[in-house]
């Protein structure tokens, strides 16, 4: 038995500093290849003709095009080489185990694991029960990963560790500077400290955990020293951070970026995650994490590399569930989709079968539902229904209604809904908000009549227990409401309102009684902030306010503009009535009129929070659309956003754009437009793209620019910039021919179905 | 192959020389074809019974599609030919060849394959896509050949198989772990998605197989003919070995099921070609100088179909693995075209017809606003010598020769003009002749800031 094969793949330094050994040596070939460095890799070169057949295969499985043909050789030569050297074939086999497990692959795993063991010696000496801990233990993370307990496979990996002796194991040759007893010695320590960290640490308990025999207590592990094998793979980690800081450095302060040769090298953490994943250590989970990051960071340098798609991959094995959200809406709505669209084809290629899905593959789901074939939606949908675990069982519910509209399963889907309902008779609050955003997400108009009326049934005799479904279920249903009963607050007024937004007009009673209401929360706000004091509520009352003007007409105007001209009154409070009443411009008497004016300057600019932004772009929409101030103050605010460096003001430059452009046109606010459509953040161009959509008729100035640019716009990658550029033209089709053509196209060749059918709304507006 | 052009689906005795019959129709093919492969012992159409004609007729919203037909003899049937059964790999080599006769006039190639038949369609499969990725390293992960059924198919083998009758050479491939079949299979495994997913993931084809179980079948047990597949991709028929593979009416599940499956591989098809364009676009709107971009635009005086496929075809041909060949419609609006491909009928030229002149005067006009880098101009019929002549008089004296002005005989000769006048393009571009590698070595803006940052 060659162990170089096992510090190949454990401790590839100690093979190949020193540069003694021969170049064609395989084991140091595979050392060069785990080890990851470029010098080594390029001195032990092992390509295609590599005489070894094992490390062949590796060099296929560690490149992401030709993982599967290197899976298959490696499997192939594990199984056929059985009787050969057992540590090459077990070093092959952890190599082939990452391979797998990076594809999701886990009875592939599981049959390498099962193999190996079972052609192990039966005897226990030192040189195979390292064998023998080192496969249990891969096992043991492979378990782990798929949501699998893995205390039998670690508790086989200590007993092994445990008889293993380093002066029994037969020696071999390594590099002039490594020792082959030191080398085994810390690999035996790494090895043992990877059993330990897969082990239960259950709250502040830091005693030995029942059922994990022979494990330390956890006080113990954590006053034993760090192994030098993970000080090590951390020394490699921080090199490569900071590599990256000084890139980003360089290109923060540099003028233009210096290429020596072909582009930058993109630093990357990938052998060091390799290296915990072949210990089989529960840090890898945090590797994986880092890696994904890293390379999320630098998307830019990696183009359409593979590496964009496999981080979502990684994110989902390391458990970062908030990271992979953020990431799977970046993909969503900025691009790009296909990276999005792959993953979740992994996951209902590799997923939907033995291994079950965890919360991550849900959020990933949920993501790309639009991007999926009506049976893929549907081959997801039917493992998503099959949610056993209690926990997150909300996000079963909404990744199933996301489905549904993709697998044209609403029907089954409400059914289901409902059921669960039933079953989960008192919900907790986090799960009726669930279910309420399920109810929300399913698009309605595919339900069946008789499903429906289910649900009516539900809403008169069971909701009580479901507040927030109630209000959903009655919104989508378009339920009349019972305006026998007076209401009683603003609560109240707030759900009547919604029912009026829908179609369910306000019987003047319920108006004057809303009025009441709403008069006394807003006259309650002005004493507060008379008070120096701020409450926060569930509700706006002065968004309500500005609702119930629009929505019944009501005499309010008065009341609301003295809420809204009060600069101490906290933003949270105004936010939505500017916004709502720049969309939707009710008139306004003379008088406000006047008062808006004397208080413009004063709303615009007055007392600020330092986290708020001025001038106050929510008010300036308002008094844009409503002329209430002059262009020039327009805008000199509106350049004054656009010209920020922080995204989030470049982004309301251009939604106020966008709303001014609903009421009017004119040569700066197109040549603003133009230039923030151009911006680097996808929300800021989106917006500015909604704006040009609007002005792109009556623009005479430049209208081939204009022109042009959103049709560029419409071909970018990722789902906002379409989605709010279609809705633009929803109502007022453009007439431009190259405009319609590439509405005609994404039709047809969008891969998002919501892309598609907003698409399909536009191109009947020309009907 | 014979083809047999019919209005309705008639059977035809199989002669010697021919072990494909394509019953298509004097319209012309359909988008889509569906190849059937009997089973050990069968015959071409006396497995199937009323299936290809079901399939061939349509109706009730299921558009009608072309049918072939494989026969080959096999088990006793061979020993007609004093044989020892069939030699499934030269089958698999013959159907192979079918296949790709058949991707040359169909969009989907369908097989439809009973029992032994699976073993010949998949064997044949994987030839086919050895030969396709051979031929052209770069080859789509979607080919023409769309989807595998296997109806009571051993795809784990048949220990049943007719042991006493194992000397026969085909019921010796039926045999569990046949060490010639495993090599396919290994193909398969390694090389072939075959899950109904709009993406290749780590494979290199997508040909999503399906598995029908008889569940009556004492031949094949169901665990054989489900293979590794998911659930979605199987489905249980009430019946026996044979019976399962002869629907009598449209409304059989059998014949349901096989046009729903159709349907999802439409899809999922549909959708990967989406996926890929949006790729590709976001590839070009990411890099303005689109080095690894060759676009071209294609005008004709009339819309010609014949003329597009052509076009493509060219693009695709022209394509390298450093520079692609796209259609304007596949970037950017106001991307700038390389070159604009200007087709006109030469006796359209010769009678200064005005949709001939139109098209000409457009793309001098193109080329004069900087729209377009390149045109060609290319009179097409008898006459293109002295059409050639004529569009020369028609462009502005400075143009006369930045043009390339080269007619063809015939449409079959459009091709190579289009495909000489890309390379010519190709060639004398520098920056597409290096490789990607090379990008953005030198910085080359001298200003006088930079040189007093250099001190």
């Amino acid at each position: 038995m060659n162990l170089a094969w096992i510090v190949a793949v454990l401790r590839p330094r100690d093979l190949l500093v020193g540069h003694s050994m021969e170049e064609a040596d395989p084991a140091c070939q595979l050392a060069a290849l785990v080890c990851g460095e470029p010098l080594y890799i390029r001195k032990f070169e092992a390509d295609e003709t590599s005489a070894d057949p094992g490390v062949r295969f590796i060099v296929q499985s560690l490149n992401s095009l030709t993982i599967r043909e290197g899976l298959s050789g490696l499997i192939h030569e594990i199984v056929e080489e059985s009787d050969g050297d057992s540590a090459r074939t077990c070093a092959l086999g952890l190599m082939a185990c990452c391979a797998a497990a990076e594809i999701e692959d886990y009875n592939t795993c599981d049959f390498i694991l099962d193999f190996l063991l079972r052609k192990l010696d039966s005897d226990e000496d030192s040189a195979n029960s390292l064998l023998r801990a080192l496969l249990l233990q891969q096992r043991a993370l492979r378990l782990r990963d798929t949501g699998r307990d893995p205390k039998s496979a670690s508790t086989g990996a200590l007993k092994f560790v445990n008889q293993v002796r380093v002066d029994e194991l037969p020696p071999c040759k390594l590099g002039p500077y490594a020792d082959f007893s030191a080398t085994l010695n810390y690999l035996l320590v790494a090895l043992r400290n990877a059993i330990w960290s897969l082990a239960p640490t259950i709250g502040t308990d830091f005693g030995r955990v029942s059922g994990w025999d022979g494990f330390p207590s956890r006080d113990e592990i954590l006053k034993s020293p760090r192994p030098e094998q993970l000080i090590k793979i951390g020394a490699d980690r921080s090199e490569a951070y900071a590599k990256f800081v000084l890139q980003t450095y360089r290109n923060l302060f540099g003028s233009r970026p210096r290429y020596i040769l072909g582009g930058p090298e993109v630093p990357d953490i990938f052998a060091q995650a390799l290296a915990l994943e072949l210990f089989g250590h529960a840090s890898v989970r945090e590797s994986r994490k880092e890696l994904a990051l890293l390379r999320l960071v630098q998307i830019d340098a990696y183009e359409q590399s593979e590496h964009v798609r496999d981080a979502l991959r990684l994110l989902r094995h390391a458990g970062a569930y908030k990271e992979l959200s953020l990431a799977v809406e970046r993909f969503r709505t900025a691009g790009p989709l296909w990276a999005l669209s792959e993953d979740a084809r992994q996951i209902i290629q590799q997923r939907t079968g033995d291994y079950p899905l965890g919360r991550n593959e849900l959020r990933v789901l949920r993501g790309a539902a639009e991007l999926m074939t009506s049976a893929e939606a549907d081959r997801a949908l039917t493992a998503v229904c099959e949610w056993k675990q209690e926990d997150y069982v909300g996000e079963a519910w909404i990744t199933a209604a996301a489905l549904s509209n993709y697998a044209e399963k609403c029907s089954e889907i409400a059914d289901f809904l409902l059921q669960q309902s039933v079953i989960k008779e008192s919900a907790a609050s986090g799960l009726d908000k669930d279910l309420a955003r399920s109810i929300r997400v399913l698009d309605w108009t595919a339900v069946q009549h008789g499903v429906a009326d289910r649900w009516s049934i539900w809403l008169r005799t069971r909701a009580q227990h479901w507040p927030t479904t109630e209000e959903a279920v009655a919104g989508v249903l378009r339920v009349q409401p019972d305006d026998s009963k007076a209401l009683q607050d603003l609560e109240a007024v707030a759900v009547r309102l919604n029912s009026a937004i829908k179609g369910s007009p306000l019987p003047p009673s319920s108006v004057r009684r809303s009025v009441e209401i709403v008069t006394q929360e807003l006259q309650n706000l002005v004493a507060e902030a008379n008070a120096g004091y701020y409450s926060m509520k569930f509700r706006s009352a002065v968004d309500v306010a500005a609702a119930l003007i629009v929505f019944a007409e009501a005499d309010l105007w008065q009341d609301l503009a003295i809420c809204l001209t009060d600069e101490r009154i906290n933003r949270l409070e105004t936010d939505a009535a500017f916004e709502r009443l720049s969309h939707e411009r009710p008139p306004m008497t003379q008088a406000v009129r006047d008062l808006f004016k004397g208080a413009a300057h004063r709303i615009l600019r007055g007392r600020t929070e330092s986290s708020e932004i001025a001038p106050y772009p929510e008010a300036l929409r308002f008094l844009a659309v409503y002329g209430l101030i002059d262009d020039s103050v327009i805008f000199s605010s509106v350049a004054e956003l656009a010209g920020s460096g922080a995204v989030v003001m470049r982004e309301q430059a251009a939604r106020t754009l966008a709303v001014i452009a609903e009421v009017r046109g004119g040569a700066w606010i197109s040549a603003i437009a133009t230039q923030l459509s151009h911006d680097h953040d996808v929300s800021v161009r989106s917006h500015a793209g909604r704006a040009l959509a609007l002005l792109s008729e009556g623009e005479e100035l430049v209208p081939r620019i204009i022109q042009e640019r959103i049709t560029q716009l419409l071909g970018e990658d990722g789902i906002a910039i379409p989605l709010r550029l279609l809705d633009a033209m929803k109502m007022n089709p453009p007439s431009n021919v190259d405009v319609k053509q590439k509405i005609e196209q994404m039709l047809s060749d969008h891969p998002s179905g919501s892309v598609r059918r907003m698409a399909q709304v536009v191109l009947d507006g020309y009907a | 192959m014979r083809r047999l052009s019919q209005e309705t689906f008639a059977k035809e005795r199989f002669g010697k020389s021919h072990s494909m019959h394509l019953h298509t129709r004097p319209s012309g093919p359909t988008k889509a074809v569906a190849v059937f492969i009997h089973g050990l012992n069968g015959s071409g159409y006396g497995t199937w019974n009323a299936w290809p004609r079901l399939l061939f007729e349509g109706g009730d919203g299921t558009p009608s599609m072309d049918v072939a037909i494989y026969d080959y003899p096999s088990l006793l049937r061979a020993v007609r030919y004093l044989r020892l059964g069939a030699d499934i790999d030269v089958q698999a080599r013959q159907l192979a060849d079918h296949l790709a006769e058949l991707s040359n006039e169909y969009e989907e190639v369908y097989l439809v394959a009973h029992s032994l038949g699976g073993l010949v369609a998949e064997s044949a499969v994987s030839i086919y896509l050895q030969d396709a990725q051979s031929k052209d390293a770069t080859c789509l992960p979607v080919s023409p050949v769309a989807a595998i059924f296997l109806m009571a198919s051993p795809m784990g083998g048949s220990g049943k198989a007719l042991f006493f009758l194992s000397f026969f050479r085909d019921v010796k491939r039926l045999r569990l772990l046949s060490k010639e079949q495993a090599r396919y299979a290994d193909f398969f495994n390694s090389y072939v998605q075959v899950q109904c997913l709009a993406s290749e993931g780590k494979y290199r084809f997508i040909v999503p197989r399906y598995a029908g179980i008889a569940t009556l079948d004492i031949a094949v047990s169901a665990t054989s003919a489900s293979g590794a597949l998911p659930k979605e991709q199987k489905q249980q028929f009430k019946g026996t070995h044979f019976s399962v593979v002869k629907p009598k009416e449209a409304t059989d599940p059998q014949h349901v099921w096989v046009l729903q499956r159709m349907r999802d591989v439409q899809d999922i098809r549909a959708q990967w070609y989406r996926n890929e364009k949006q790729k590709k676009m976001s590839a070009v709107l990411e890099d303005g100088s689109t080095p690894d971009f060759f676009v071209t635009q294609l005008e004709g005086e009339r819309r010609s179909s014949e003329w597009e496929i052509i076009y493509n075809a060219v693009r695709a041909d022209t394509s390298t693995s450093y520079v692609e060949v796209v259609d304007y419609n596949y970037v950017r609006a106001g991307t700038k075209v390389d070159l604009l491909i200007t087709l006109n009928d030469a006796s359209g030229v010769m009678d200064e017809k005005s949709a001939s002149k139109r098209v000409v005067v457009q793309a001098v006009d193109s080329f004069e606003k900087g729209r377009v880098a390149s045109v060609g101009i290319c009179p097409v019929g008898e006459r293109h010598s002295e059409a050639e002549s004529e569009v020369g008089k028609w462009l502005p004296s400075a143009l006369q020769n930045k043009f390339y002005i080269e007619g063809s005989h015939d449409s079959g000769g459009i091709g190579q003009v289009i495909s000489r006048w890309i390379d010519a393009c190709l060639h004398s571009h520098p920056v597409r002749q290096s490789e990607r590698s090379q990008r953005g070595l030198l910085q080359l803006n001298y200003d006088a800031y930079e040189e007093a940052e250099d001190l």
